[in-house]
């Protein structure tokens, strides 16, 4: 039997609203680290990580977004971004600081039906 | 003369619509921390600011701003201040209503 699992990491929160950016791509690089089947999407607020020029030290806090480029090194290749998402916030793929797969509402309920294990942050 | 402050994001709470429903009445509205980001402008929410625009005055923090990347993307008319000009306001105005 394969220990390889996929599993999905739904982010839901804008980056500097608690610690959620942070956890979820802590679990996200460790299910990479331990060769599981990682897809990240951003949907909601979450599609807020993903604004190139963040500088979050006068709020003294770090820059979650420079993590980012990680997913890549990792080679979690699936980041999703959910359109309707963006569209409610006026932004492109050019507003975001790494290549995505925008996906649609369909399209995301069939992603979340291939998982084995969906975590939510 | 109210300050009221909101903090959370337009998309998560309805703390902003509740508070523009009172805040216009003899007030200014300080957007901070995630309720930054309804000073963005075309969004599913901008128009609850650009309405607030012709009654009230509008202010945004403007670290709050810089961190979440959204500078350049405001609603014309919503007056940035940073840290210090938040504490002026808060001595300008009578008292300050958190919506949180």
């Amino acid at each position: 039997m394969s220990n390889t699992k996929s599993l999905l990491i739904v982010n839901r929160h804008a980056p500097y609203d608690g610690m959620y950016a942070k956890e979820a791509m802590d679990a996200a690089l460790i299910g990479a680290a331990f060769n599981q089947k990682v897809s990240v999407m951003f949907m909601d607020d979450g599609v807020y990580q993903l604004l190139r020029e963040q500088a979050p030290a006068d709020i003294r806090q770090k820059n979650t977004s420079l993590t980012l480029p990680m997913l890549d090194m990792y080679d979690i290749n699936n980041v999703y971004v959910e359109r309707a998402s963006l569209q409610a916030r006026n932004l492109t793929e050019e507003n975001l600081l790494i290549p995505v797969q925008v996906i649609d509402s369909v399209q995301a309920s069939e992603l979340l039906g291939q998982q084995d294990i969906i975590l939510n942050f | 003369m109210i300050l009221h402050t909101v903090n959370k994001s337009p998309a998560r709470s309805n703390c902003l619509k509740s508070c523009l429903r009172i805040a216009p009445h003899g007030g200014a509205l300080m957007l901070i921390e995630d309720g930054v980001y309804a000073s963005v402008n075309n969004t599913k929410h901008s128009q609850l600011i650009v309405d607030a625009l012709t009654r009230m005055q509008v202010f945004v923090l403007e670290p709050d701003i810089k961190a979440r990347g959204l500078s350049g993307l405001l609603i014309p008319g919503v007056s940035l201040v940073g840290y210090p000009g938040f504490v002026e306001l808060t001595q300008t105005y009578d008292t300050v209503q958190s919506w949180y």
